[in-house]
């Protein structure tokens, strides 16, 4: 365990609060520092800045602002910081955050390298940690932690719903075209699993490097293949122009469905609605879903001129319910809230009938999404036709097959 | 030339080609012990390639060189010099960003075995500092001693080169174009300075000035268009009416 | 169907049509670098940003005015054009006489300002651009489905690099170019408007990278980063071809895409490994590239060092020690974790100053010895359960290992083409740590133990642990303030000043840069490892190319050559990348112009003005200025 000076100072608080607990003669709230302080680590400048970024720091702000800008008397204070992308700058900020900065709880994230020294640093020094979107099951198998939570998505989540819904529509032979490195083959295993889980057929399967700017060439073997569905095991910019080629080698024209797992509105609006037209996936989240998800997403989108992706607004949600969960305790203290915020059900515009789970998984119902038509839409962001909500059990790897070592078997 | 002894320096149908032109071609040419000898020819002779094959600085294309009869074609640069045969540059080389003193003292280095002193001082060693003294002192460069080299006027960054090229105290002085660039006065001085080093050693000129050459060379070697035209002293050389063609248009400074 | 060597033939034809056609953008792009850097001896670092520019340019014309593709053509490459020759004209003609180092360094620069003002400004993901309307489509070819726009880039690039070829190699203009390459100031002698002719030859270089950016817009993602990482395969392919010839650049881009689509068939995790794997063959075979005819420069030719003479062992040993004061009471008043850091990073950028300053061979790899060396102390703290010591000496021992690898065949070359060549081997060493199993790829190597020095110190106590980072930074600093005074530090001075005279004085010049380089490499390394056990983590960010950036700005913006200089420079920036990480957008644009402004006005960098400043202030005949020169040669014979 850690011993900082900080933490030592805190502890002299603590027993002078106590003190004054005795003095006072009544049961005092305990917050401490004087203020719950929640930084946002985020990617403000790279690759992911349009899917988290400053829209994540802004979400963070509404959410405090709509609880009242105070719990439990104390003020509420936002911060947020570019890790841009970059491990020990990430980290580094983080642990000034906790051990200069009194930052209780550390937001968003973005970077799974990040995320899981982050989970690492909040263990050990006994801090909140709510990740909204790096993908990584590890978050809630082998690196779980009593105080650290992942609330949007995660990869078991993002490859598992569309593979059944596909073969349920009697696309049941595949093709996967994984990116080589540790996401993908995560994603591809999973994904592998699912088909065969549900009576599908993988037909063959390729690896592309990370970053190779032309993936014609993956197309190629599963074009060849005439696999009914070629799934796209990777994200970002290689999945965007993997779909882009797609169409333009004549795959989608050819009757081949493509399948992109991880897939984001930004991703979509980068696309264009011709190219990605079609493309079915899952969601945590989408701003035209109901009244309450557009009363948010027109605030949000006043200040930010862009609709809120799911990250952003699980940054909203995660922070509103961690909120709550000190309302609730009577103090910040990080296990104690952790308890409170699995205690407390998830409901607000984001997830209804939301859980916390023991290993930390925020479980709530997932939209199935398919990209609309050009013609189909009628506004910039009007992307998605909702197919289906898949329910959280199903959507979510099940505590059984949980490697956490919190979760009693 | 005497028959039968080994020179010091010998090229037996050295040859460099560019492309499909041939800078140097078959050249034979033998450079006698002590002697003074020039290598002089119109532009375009072949005068610098030739000293650059001799010097390594260039691999030939064809031919072999002989060093004291051995054969050191294959030879590096620095291989040579460690042969105690040092070349000059024709654009005055000192090291520019280390000052006078400092130049020479490198020099010195190899020579004292701290070419690969890592973690030591040059001030600690008094042999080396002793020997840059007298150096400095021989040379007239006491006074700028701590003057960086880089900013010495063009003919003391000669003189300076002359200096650490014989700190080596090599048996063999290969000199390009000693004389270029430099400017009246320097020039006298320079002669002097050539004049002195080569006794006792084999000096090899590569030159223009005609008036320098005829000062200090006891032989020389004629070349056009890549070959060599004549060989003697300069009296004989400068005499024959071939010489005297390929040098059409040349005037005496 | 038949198959080759396992790969159905139908497959293998179609990967090596798509490898010509990638092989094509390949081309293009290296043929402009070429005729710049054969016209203008300038590294055009911003290359990669003006391919990028070209496709923007093409999205932005069709966006806000409505115009198309065919236009786009035309019209993207000249206001590109355009607007590098006004940068050409404004800041690039001051250095022509300068070493090509700063060249590549504002380039370098302007490269981060408009890859990061464009990321501000459009955002990361993307932009569409489709294909127009009249190339849509495709055919089937038996063998593969060819899309009609892939055929146009074909022909369209041939047309273009053979038009290219024949206005250089075959017309009166292109003579004249070629002329003044050669011999500036002949050729302005014979009345010929030297400057104007190297402007327009910039302009046009750029204005074949953003064509080509405008042909990928249709194709491949219109990004604001798109032309970065394909830049570092673009400067392997102009190492494997050789500056020397244009048709060189041109085969050789083909060739390349052809090699890459073979690998894609056989072995597509390796395709984007084998453009650097097929360099490093090269180099050992032909070191001057496949085509390569043009002699490097600096080989006899004179430049100025950087450095001034250093004061005395006393005062030296003074600063040192008052420096250890300083570093050892700091954390009591800032942060230790900002203050570990900085020292870790600053012992990396001294390292790096020890053969980019002193040696004068810089480096755009030595991220591959911080990154790596991490590596392994992380895994060997970890899993091998060693104690910190041996931890860091194995981590150490990899980068000098690693350091002798590379630098051996690195150091064939030198200049610009040292630089790509352990640009690219940084390249082949991220792609490893990105797929190898005991990295933990992009998760990073995670909670690495901090453990017990020697068995008896704790180094989770923050205390212990800082004094361990002082004493390893003050041990690596004095190590190379000691190196950089020795004989040997001289000789390595007197090699980078004037090789071939250090040569000629009998040094086997090779062997002392190899053994400077391992130095460097081993004690970037010591940095990396420590850096490991501090920050407990270990990942590929510190084996990408933005680290060697990074290490480069913190040495430039010290002062190059300079012993402090990497220090100040190195706290600096990570003081920005922790204080300013609210600014995070700007962050880019920020070291971008940092860069700028080094090259054109602080050229010595902080301590490296601040010397001067005092030669000045006492009147001391100040150093040659210590800048790179390029002395004019001398008319050969």
């Amino acid at each position: 365990m850690q011993q900082t000076p900080s933490k030592l100072l805190r502890g002299i608080a603590a027993a002078l609060c106590l003190g004054s607990f005795a003095v006072a003669g009544q049961a005092a709230a305990q917050v401490s520092d004087d203020v719950v302080k929640i930084g946002v680590l985020t990617d403000m400048s790279g690759q992911y800045s349009d899917l988290n970024g400053p829209g994540s720091l802004l979400a963070a702000q509404m959410a405090a602002a709509d609880f009242g800008g105070k719990v439990l008397g104390k003020p509420i204070e936002i911060i947020g910081a570019d890790h841009q992308q970059k491990a020990d700058i990430g980290i580094g900020i983080a642990r000034r955050w906790i051990e200069n900065e009194k930052v209780d709880a550390i937001s968003d994230v973005t970077n799974s390298a990040i995320a899981l020294a982050v989970q690492q640093l909040t263990r050990e020094t006994n801090r909140v940690a709510l990740f909204s979107s790096p993908g990584t099951t590890d978050l809630t198998g082998k690196q779980c932690s009593p105080t650290g939570f992942q609330w949007v998505y995660d990869n078991y989540s993002n490859a598992v719903g569309p593979m059944k819904a596909l073969i349920d529509k009697g696309n049941d032979t595949f093709f996967i075209i994984t990116a080589d490195f540790a996401f993908g083959h995560s994603l591809e295993k999973i994904a592998s699993e699912a088909i065969k889980a549900n009576g599908g057929k993988v037909l063959g399967s390729v690896r592309h490097p990370f970053g190779a700017n032309d993936l014609s060439a993956f197309l190629l073997p599963a074009q060849a293949s005439k696999a009914k569905v070629i799934v796209l095991a990777t994200a970002g910019k290689d999945m965007t122009t993997a779909i882009k080629q797609a169409n333009e080698f004549g795959i989608i024209a050819g009757g081949q469905a493509v399948s992109a797992p991880v897939v984001f509105i930004t991703d979509v609006h980068a696309l264009g609605l011709s190219t990605a037209q079609g493309i079915s996936f899952i969601e945590g989240f989408y701003w035209d879903q109901n009244d309450e998800t557009r009363a948010f997403a027109k605030r949000f989108f006043e200040v930010r001129k862009a609709m809120p992706t799911a990250p952003q607004a699980g940054v909203y949600s995660s922070i509103r319910h961690y909120l709550k969960a000190i309302q609730a305790a009577g103090t910040d203290e990080a296990k104690a809230v952790a308890a409170k915020m699995r205690e407390l059900p998830v409901d607000d515009f984001f997830a209804k009938g939301g859980k916390v789970r023991e290993d930390g998984r925020m479980v709530h119902d997932m939209l199935l999404v398919q990209v609309k038509k050009p013609s189909e839409s009628k506004q910039p962001w009007d992307y998605y036709n909702v197919v289906a909500t898949v329910p959280g059990e199903q959507a979510f790897q099940s505590l059984a097959q949980s490697e956490c070592p919190l979760v009693k078997k | 030339m005497t028959d039968g002894a080994v020179y010091v320096l010998e090229t037996r149908g050295l040859s460099r080609a560019f492309g499909g032109f041939f800078a140097v071609n078959g050249v034979n040419f033998r450079l006698a012990r002590n002697s003074m000898h020039a290598v002089i020819g119109p532009n375009g002779a072949g005068k610098t390639t030739l000293f650059n094959l001799l010097t390594k600085f260039l691999p030939p294309s064809a031919g072999t060189i002989l060093h004291d009869g051995e054969d050191v074609t294959r030879l590096s640069m620095p291989a040579m010099a460690k042969r105690s045969v040092v070349r000059s540059f024709q654009i005055s080389a000192v090291f520019a960003g280390l000052t006078v003193r400092e130049n020479i003292e490198l020099a010195l280095l190899r020579e004292h075995g701290l070419a690969w002193n890592l973690l030591g001082r040059i001030a600690r060693h008094r042999g080396v500092l002793e020997r840059a003294d007298a150096l400095l002192e021989r040379f007239g460069l006491s006074e700028y001693a701590g003057t960086m080299a880089g900013s010495l006027s063009y003919g003391r960054k000669r003189v300076l080169e002359l200096a650490t090229t014989l700190a080596l105290e090599p048996s063999v002085l290969l000199l390009d174009e000693p004389m270029a660039g430099l400017g009246h006065e320097d020039i006298g001085r320079v002669t002097q300075l050539i004049r002195e080093a080569g006794k006792g050693r084999t000096v090899l000129l590569v030159e223009h000035n005609m008036n320098v050459v005829a000062e200090l060379a006891d032989t020389i070697t004629v070349m056009v268009r890549g070959e060599v035209l004549a060989q003697g002293s300069y009296a004989e050389v400068s005499s024959r009416a071939d010489v005297m063609a390929a040098y059409t248009g040349q005037t005496h400074e | 169907m038949t198959t080759i060597f396992g790969v159905p033939s139908a497959v293998l034809y179609g990967q090596l049509l798509l490898g010509l056609i990638n092989g094509a953008f390949y081309a293009m792009l290296s043929l402009g670098l070429a005729v710049i850097f054969g016209m203008m001896n300038i590294v055009n670092f911003a290359h990669g940003a003006q391919y990028m520019m070209g496709a923007m340019g093409a999205w932005l014309l069709m966006n806000y005015l409505g115009i198309g593709y065919w236009w786009a053509l035309i019209l993207a490459p000249l206001i590109v054009g355009a607007i590098s020759i006004v940068i050409e004209v404004l800041l690039l003609r001051r250095l022509y006489k300068l070493d090509h180092l700063y060249g590549m360094l504002l380039t370098f620069g302007l490269a981060l300002m408009v890859q990061g003002a464009f990321s501000n400004w459009f955002g990361s993901s993307g932009q569409p651009y489709s294909i127009p309307q009249a190339l849509m489509g495709g055919r089937n070819l038996g063998f593969m489905f060819l899309p009609n726009y892939r055929a146009w880039v074909i022909a369209a690039s041939v047309v273009i690099c053979l038009g290219t070829w024949y206005v250089i190699e075959r017309t009166k203009l292109g003579a004249y170019l070629r002329a003044a390459t050669e011999n500036p100031m002949l050729v302005q002698a014979f009345g010929i408007r030297v400057p104007r002719m190297i402007t327009l030859t910039y302009g046009a270089g750029v204005g074949l990278a953003a064509l080509a950016g405008v042909l990928a817009a249709p194709v491949y993602q219109v990004s604001p980063l798109m032309g970065a990482d394909l830049l570092i395969v673009v400067f392997a392919v102009v190492v494997i071809g050789g500056m020397g010839s244009i048709m060189g650049a041109i085969v050789t881009g083909f060739l390349v895409g052809v090699i890459e689509g073979l690998t894609k068939a056989f072995y597509p995790e390796a395709s984007t490994t084998v453009v650097f794997a097929v360099m490093a063959v090269v180099l050992l075979i032909r070191p001057a590239g496949l085509f390569g005819s043009k002699l490097e420069a600096a080989q006899g030719q004179p430049q100025s060092s950087l450095s001034a003479t250093a004061p005395s062992t006393l005062t030296q040993t003074l600063i040192f020690l008052a420096l250890a004061c300083c570093l050892a009471a700091a954390p009591l008043v800032v942060y230790p974790g900002f203050m570990m850091k900085a020292m870790i990073f600053a012992l990396f950028a001294c390292a790096f100053n020890l053969v980019a300053g002193y040696g004068r061979l810089v480096s755009f790899g030595h991220s591959m010895f911080l990154g790596s060396a991490g590596y392994v102390c992380g895994h060997a703290a970890k899993i091998w359960g060693l104690p910190p010591e041996f931890a860091i000496l194995a981590g150490t021992a990899t980068a000098a290992m690693l350091g002798f690898v590379t630098g051996w065949l690195a150091i064939r070359r030198s200049g610009i083409y040292f630089a790509m060549v352990t640009l690219a081997f940084a390249q082949m060493v991220y792609f490893v740590a990105l797929q190898a199993r005991f990295t933990g790829g992009e998760d990073g190597l995670q909670a690495v133990p901090r453990g017990m020095l020697f068995g008896l110190i704790d180094l989770s106590l923050p205390a212990n642990l800082y004094g361990f980072v002082l004493v390893i930074f003050l041990g690596g600093f004095f190590l190379i303030m000691r190196l950089v005074g020795s004989p040997f530090g001289r000789v390595l001075k007197a090699i980078s000043d004037h090789d071939a005279r250090a040569q000629s004085l009998g040094f086997e010049t090779a062997r002392y840069k190899l053994v400077a380089f391992v130095l460097s490499a081993a004690l970037a390394g010591l940095a990396g490892s420590t850096k490991a056990i501090v920050s407990q983590l270990a990942s590929l960010t510190d084996v990408h190319w933005s680290m060697s950036g990074e290490v480069l700005l913190m040495t430039f913006l010290g002062g190059v050559g300079t012993l402090y200089g990497p220090l100040v420079g190195a706290f600096i920036v990570v003081a920005m990348q922790n204080y300013l990480a609210a600014f995070g957008q700007w962050v880019t644009v920020i070291h971008g112009l940092i860069f700028v402004l080094c090259v054109l006005a602080f050229r010595r960098g902080i301590v490296g003005e601040l010397i001067e400043f005092w030669h000045r202030l006492h009147r001391t005949p100040p150093a040659k200025p210590a800048v790179l020169h390029n002395v004019a040669v001398a008319p050969q014979e």
